[in-house]
Order: C-alpha cells, then sequence, then structure tokens
C-alpha cells in the first residue's frame, strides 16, 4: 500500500515536473505585420499559423496587424521596450530599417534545407556580406503588365527590344489608345523606366554603381543621359497619353481596366489592385521589359518587390521564431500563400495563382535580381527619396530636361558623399 | 494646499507636454534613426542643413502660399458669406448649416471628391467643360506637377471657408442689431454695414481666426497629403509633410528621426513669431458695444 502510495506520488511528480518542463519551452510568438487584418494575406498568415500551432503545440502566436506602416510602428515599440520576436515588412524597407540597424537575427543557420528549394536569387538579395537577416516570402516581380486582347487587336507580338516596344506604342496611337500609362503621383513608379534603361545599358546593378562614384561622375556616363532621353521618349512618341501627367493613383491604372490603355510598367500586384474594375477574366500577361540596343544588362534581369519576414535579435524566442519562419518557406506553407492570399512566393516550384503566371515565369528565368528602382532605394533611401525620385519625376513628367536631370544628380551625389565624410 | 492642488494638472502637463517638447528640442541636436542606436551628437547640424536644404525651402514656400493666397481666398470667402448671412437673408440658418457642412465630412473623403472633380480624362470638371464646349480647358490637366498645387488650394478653401465663416458670424451675431437697422435707415449698402459696423466691432474674433488658420497653415498635412498621396510628390509637400517623409519611413526606409525632429522645432519657432507678427500688425483699439 505504502508502495503504492509512493509510486502515485513519485509519477504525479514526474508528471507535475514534465508539464513545468512543457511550459517552460512553450512559447508565444508575438508577430508584428504589415498586413490588415481583412487582407487575404492576413488571413493565409493566420491559416498558416494555426497549421504550426496544431503540429507544434508549444507554440503560439499573438499577433498584431499595423498594416504599411508595420516597421516605423515598431520603432517606437522598440523604444518602449515592447517585446516582438518576429515582423514582416517589403523588403526594401527591411533591408534599410531593422537590418541596417543591426537588430536582425542571423537565421541563415536555421532555414536548412528550405534555402535551396527558393527561386534564384531570392535570399541573397538582401544578404549583407553572407548573414540572411531576412526571408522573403512573398514574391512580387516588376513587369510591363498588359491587356493580352488589346495586344492582338493590333497585331502586336510582345516586343523584345525597346525599338519594337516603341513600334507597337506607334500602332496602339494609330487606333486612338496607348501602350503605357502612368500614376502622376507615384514618383517611385515613374523612376522604374529609368532604372530598367540603365540596368539594360549598364548592367542590374547600374544605380547603386553610378551613385557610388563619390564625385559625382558615375552619373556622366553617356548611357544615364540616354537612359533620361529614352525615358522621355515614351511621351515623345506617344506612348503614354499626355494627361497621364495628371493622373493621381489608383487613375493611371483604371486607363487598363477601362481599355483605353494596354499596360503599365509595375509590381505584379496591378492585376489585385483592378480585379474589382477589369473583371476576374480581364485578359491579364506580362513581360519583361525590353533589351536596349547595345546594352549589356539582359531582359531577364529582373527589379521585384519582395516581402520579407525578420526575426528580432533581442527576441528571447528567436529559435521558436525561426523555426516557424523556416515552416513559413515549407511547400505546404507556400501553397498556402498562393490558394488562400492569391500572390507570388519565394519557393521554386510552387505555381503561383494562374493570373500572375507570366510573372512566375519572370521569376523562375531570372538571371539576376535588383530592388525596386534598381536598388538605389534600399542602399540610399535618403539619396533616393529625397533626389532621383523627385528629380526624375520632374524630368519624366516635363518640368526639366535630361540635362538638367543628369546635372543634378552629378552635383547632388557629389554633396552627398561630401556631407558624410 | 495650492500646490496639492495643482499638482495633478500640473504634473499632467509638465509630463505630457512640457517634458516631451524639452525632450524634442534635445534631439533635434543629435543624428539618429531611433531604432535604438545610440545618437550622434551633431550640435546645430541638422538646423544648418535645414537652411540650405531645397526641399525643405520648397515646403516652405508652399506653406506661405497656402497661409497668404489660402488665406486671402478663405476670409474673402468667408467674408462675403458672413455680409450675405447678416444682410437679412431668410433661411440664414439653414445656409450657415449647409456652408458648414463640408466640415463633418471626413478630410479624406472630402480629398477624394475633390481629386475626382479635377481628374483628367474622366473627371468632373473635365466632363463639365467639354459638355459646355470648352475643349481647350477642358484638356488642361489640372493635377498635373505645375496645376496640383493650386488644384489642392480650391479644396482646401472650400472646406475652411465654411469653418471661419462660423466663426465669423459667431462674432457677428453678438453685435446689437440696433446698429444695422440704423445704418440701414441712413442707406448704407451691405459692403458698407460690413466694413464699418461688422468688422471693426468684431475685430478681436478676427485677429483670433487669422490666428487659428495661420497655425494651421503651418502644421498642415492632411489635406495635401490625401489629396496628393498615397505618394505624395513634392510640389504638394509642406513642412509638416517633410517632416513625415523624412522622420517616418513614409515609402523609403527613410528614418532621419533628429532632422525630423529639428523641422518640428523649427515649425514650433514658426508658429511663435507668425502669431506675434499678427498680433502687432492687426492691433486695433477695442470697440465697445
Amino acid at each position: 500500500m505504502t508502495n503504492t502510495i509512493l509510486w502515485r506520488s513519485a509519477a504525479a511528480a514526474a508528471l507535475s515536473f514534465g508539464m513545468m518542463a512543457g511550459a517552460a519551452n512553450a512559447a508565444e510568438l508575438v508577430f508584428w505585420s504589415m498586413w490588415n487584418e481583412p487582407e487575404p494575406q492576413a488571413a493565409a498568415l493566420r491559416r498558416i499559423m494555426d497549421t504550426y500551432t496544431k503540429a507544434h503545440p508549444e507554440t503560439t502566436f499573438k499577433v498584431v496587424w499595423n498594416g504599411r506602416q508595420n516597421q516605423t510602428k515598431l520603432r517606437a515599440a522598440l523604444q518602449a521596450g515592447t517585446q516582438v520576436d518576429f515582423a514582416d515588412q517589403d523588403g526594401d524597407q527591411l533591408a534599410g530599417g531593422l537590418q541596417k540597424e543591426g537588430l536582425g537575427y542571423e537565421i541563415g543557420a536555421d532555414l536548412g534545407d528550405a534555402k535551396a528549394a527558393l527561386l534564384p536569387g531570392v535570399l541573397d538579395l538582401y544578404a549583407a556580406g553572407g548573414k540572411v537577416e531576412q526571408v522573403p516570402y512573398i514574391y512580387n516581380t516588376v513587369n510591363i503588365w498588359y491587356n493580352k486582347d488589346m495586344l492582338a487587336e493590333v497585331g502586336g507580338t510582345v516586343p523584345q527590344t525597346l525599338d519594337e516596344l516603341f513600334t507597337l506604342c506607334g500602332k496602339l496611337k494609330e487606333t486612338s489608345k496607348h501602350a503605357l500609362v502612368t500614376e502622376g503621383n507615384v514618383g517611385f513608379y515613374q523612376v522604374l523606366f529609368f532604372s530598367h534603361l540603365l540596368a539594360r545599358a549598364k548592367g542590374s546593378d547600374a544605380m547603386i554603381k553610378a551613385f557610388e562614384v563619390k564625385d559625382g561622375s558615375g552619373w556622366s556616363d553617356p548611357a544615364v543621359l540616354e537612359a533620361a532621353k529614352s525615358a522621355r521618349k515614351f511621351w515623345e512618341v506617344g506612348c503614354i497619353a499626355e494627361d497621364a501627367r495628371g493622373f493621381q493613383y489608383p487613375a493611371g491604372q483604371q486607363t487598363i481596366a477601362l481599355g483605353d490603355t494596354m499596360g503599365e510598367l509595375v509590381g505584379s500586384w496591378l492585376p489585385t489592385e483592378l480585379t474589382e474594375s477589369a473583371g476576374a477574366d480581364f485578359p491579364w500577361g506580362a513581360f519583361n521589359f525590353p533589351a536596349v540596343a547595345g546594352g549589356v544588362g539582359k531582359a531577364t534581369d529582373i527589379e521585384v518587390g519582395l516581402v520579407s519576414v525578420m526575426v528580432l535579435k533581442a527576441s528571447p524566442n528567436a529559435k521558436e521564431a525561426a523555426g516557424f519562419v523556416s515552416y513559413l518557406l515549407s511547400e505546404e506553407a507556400q501553397k498556402t500563400l498562393v490558394a488562400d492570399g492569391g500572390v507570388g512566393v519565394v519557393r521554386d516550384g510552387v505555381e503561383w495563382p494562374p493570373v500572375l503566371s507570366d510573372a512566375y515565369a519572370s521569376a523562375k528565368n531570372a538571371t539576376a535580381l535588383s530592388g525596386f528602382g534598381g536598388g538605389l532605394g534600399v542602399s540610399y533611401p535618403e539619396f533616393n527619396a529625397t533626389v532621383l525620385t523627385p528629380e526624375f519625376s520632374k524630368m519624366f513628367l516635363g518640368q526639366s530636361t535630361p540635362e538638367d536631370f543628369v546635372k543634378v544628380l552629378v552635383d547632388k551625389t557629389k554633396d552627398y558623399w561630401a556631407s558624410q565624410q | 494646499m495650492v500646490v496639492a492642488f495643482l499638482a495633478p494638472a500640473l504634473i499632467l502637463y509638465l509630463g505630457l507636454l512640457i517634458f516631451p517638447a524639452l525632450q524634442a528640442f534635445y534631439l533635434s541636436l543629435f543624428e539618429t534613426s531611433g531604432f535604438g542606436d545610440t545618437p550622434t551628437w551633431v550640435g546645430i547640424g541638422n538646423y544648418t542643413r535645414l537652411l540650405s536644404d531645397p526641399i525643405f525651402w520648397g515646403a516652405l514656400r508652399n506653406m506661405s502660399m497656402i497661409m497668404v493666397v489660402g488665406g486671402v481666398a478663405t476670409f474673402g470667402l468667408a467674408f462675403l458669406f458672413t455680409m450675405l448671412l447678416n444682410s437679412g437673408l431668410r433661411g440664414k440658418k439653414l445656409f450657415r448649416a449647409l456652408i458648414f457642412l463640408p466640415n463633418i465630412i471626413a478630410v479624406v473623403a472630402i480629398t477624394t471628391f475633390w481629386s475626382f472633380v479635377f481628374m483628367p480624362r474622366y473627371g468632373l470638371l473635365t466632363s463639365v467643360l467639354k459638355a459646355l464646349g470648352l475643349t481647350s480647358l477642358a484638356s488642361i490637366s489640372w493635377t498635373a506637377p505645375e496645376n496640383v498645387f493650386f488644384a489642392m488650394m480650391v479644396g482646401l478653401v472650400w472646406i475652411s471657408a465654411g469653418f471661419y465663416t462660423i466663426l465669423i458670424l459667431a462674432g457677428a451675431d453678438k453685435v446689437p442689431t440696433d446698429m444695422y437697422e440704423a445704418a440701414r435707415l441712413e442707406g448704407a449698402s451691405t459692403f458698407q454695414i460690413f466694413r464699418l459696423i461688422t468688422l471693426p466691432m468684431i475685430w478681436d474674433v478676427i485677429l483670433i481666426t487669422l490666428v487659428l488658420w495661420s497655425i494651421h497653415a503651418i502644421k498642415i498635412v492632411e489635406f495635401p497629403y490625401a489629396f496628393g498621396g498615397p505618394n505624395i510628390d513634392q510640389n504638394l509637400y509642406t513642412p509638416a509633410i517633410y517632416l513625415y517623409i523624412m522622420g517616418f519611413g513614409q515609402r523609403e526606409p527613410v528614418y532621419a528621426l533628429g532632422y525630423s525632429t529639428a523641422i518640428g522645432v523649427a515649425l514650433f519657432f514658426l508658429t511663435l513669431v507668425t502669431i506675434v507678427l499678427l498680433r502687432f500688425v492687426f492691433k486695433r483699439e477695442r470697440v465697445e458695444y
């Protein structure tokens, strides 16, 4: 009897110690997200987290859906000592924010085999000195998104060169339509023309290389002026309608839905943004910005807008959070993002939604990746935001000349580097 | 005893206003991203940088245009409305409500409406001008870079005029009606009554509204930002918008918190100087009635 009581006591003690040990391993991961709760991407993430918790009952999630200003809100929260384990944001923004400040957890070793399963260049894009501190999980490509029927109506084919694109513009103009549109108040959409033209002429890292010549002479390369002039030519030959200068987002892209314009040079989120007005059966297609004559850059070099997740270095649950991030790259989780979130993803072999099939091909065949606008906004955000983008916008919209634009770049680059000394 | 009674309010005031303000002054002397990095002391470096920053000066120019040109238009309309509503018009309360109506609508909704009015090709204004056969006017791109600031200002004046009309009317309603009646019996016109009776009698109200307008113009963010956003171009920058762009990582990861705070401090002093100037320039002998 005494033995039985002893055994039972021992077993109860062992059980309670075991439970305590389990509780000690249990982690509630605090996730601050750039999505708003009603968005499909948020629903997909919620489902992925629920699935993860089912498989790992010790890990639960507390999510704060902050919307696009997530990183800025996170800054204030971190200053106030709030514990956040991981967060997501556009990769470009993370690179210039949390990552630049050294607040990211080095996650490379925790990803294991997942690294090899990703689309080309994805993990390396933001890896500084080989250290992986942010992990892209949603993939947006920058292409010319267009109405396939409108292209067919003028007997056109997907242009492979800039000259072919200008010829196509002429054909569409004869039918009182326009090949392309832009948003007059979105400088970082407009600058895509310049970054692509320069990348096609000089290679995908041309913008950063030009800027990093500290006396400003990097912009004096004739290819820069040529790229600026070619950008203006889109207006001069009627590729873009004159009144597009006044289109305020989303007025420009609406002209595609209305059938007045064939397409827009923009990210692969365009079909999603136009679903309501264009309809689910809109004949979307996408092609890469074409090659320029004599250029060393390939048409398969693409600009991307990746959404990344970052585990914070200060997190007490960094290992557990890294485990979840690793799962986020799994085939199962990535398929959920595609199915529930309607987005492109980073894992090779996971097909994107049908409307994004051209973008998937573009990502799969990419020979080089750079951030939005040639990646200058990642490495030198302030110069990009206060000089390059607004000055290009002025030139692109006809308020200054390509020569003025180049001169400003030369002068301001020189000033920038002088102020850094 | 007095200290004990004052303490709660004083603590709140010092803790929530004075201390953060002083901290902001201090922060403006550093270069920092605000991500917990160690701030670098730059002294008045942020302020000297402001002086040579063309974007800041451009934003100041826009702010001044809003204050002066927008102010003249807003107060011109407000005076006109006051004059008309005080001229013995029937249905004064209804018209007063209608004039104030835009102020009860969210700014984002108002700016969306005005963006639609000025939209090229499909916008309301373009359609009306086309219908009237004014094709050359209809072809103007009202929101193109060279016009967008003034397009924004039209909407801003429209929404502001109602608000300031109500304030001025509240003052005008206090003027004894027998003065108006006497003036009318003497054959004074509506404009003469407004200029020679209403305006002098409510001068202190006018001064307050001018101060309010100036403060509003100096710190304005929401209307131009919502009108030209979410990716606002520099033609619509005001200093307060520039502060936001530089300090809060709007689209690009720009986190120059020290510099951004220096803009805020500069705006604080600008507000003080403007108020003192206004009070000095518009100082009049008080009219008793």
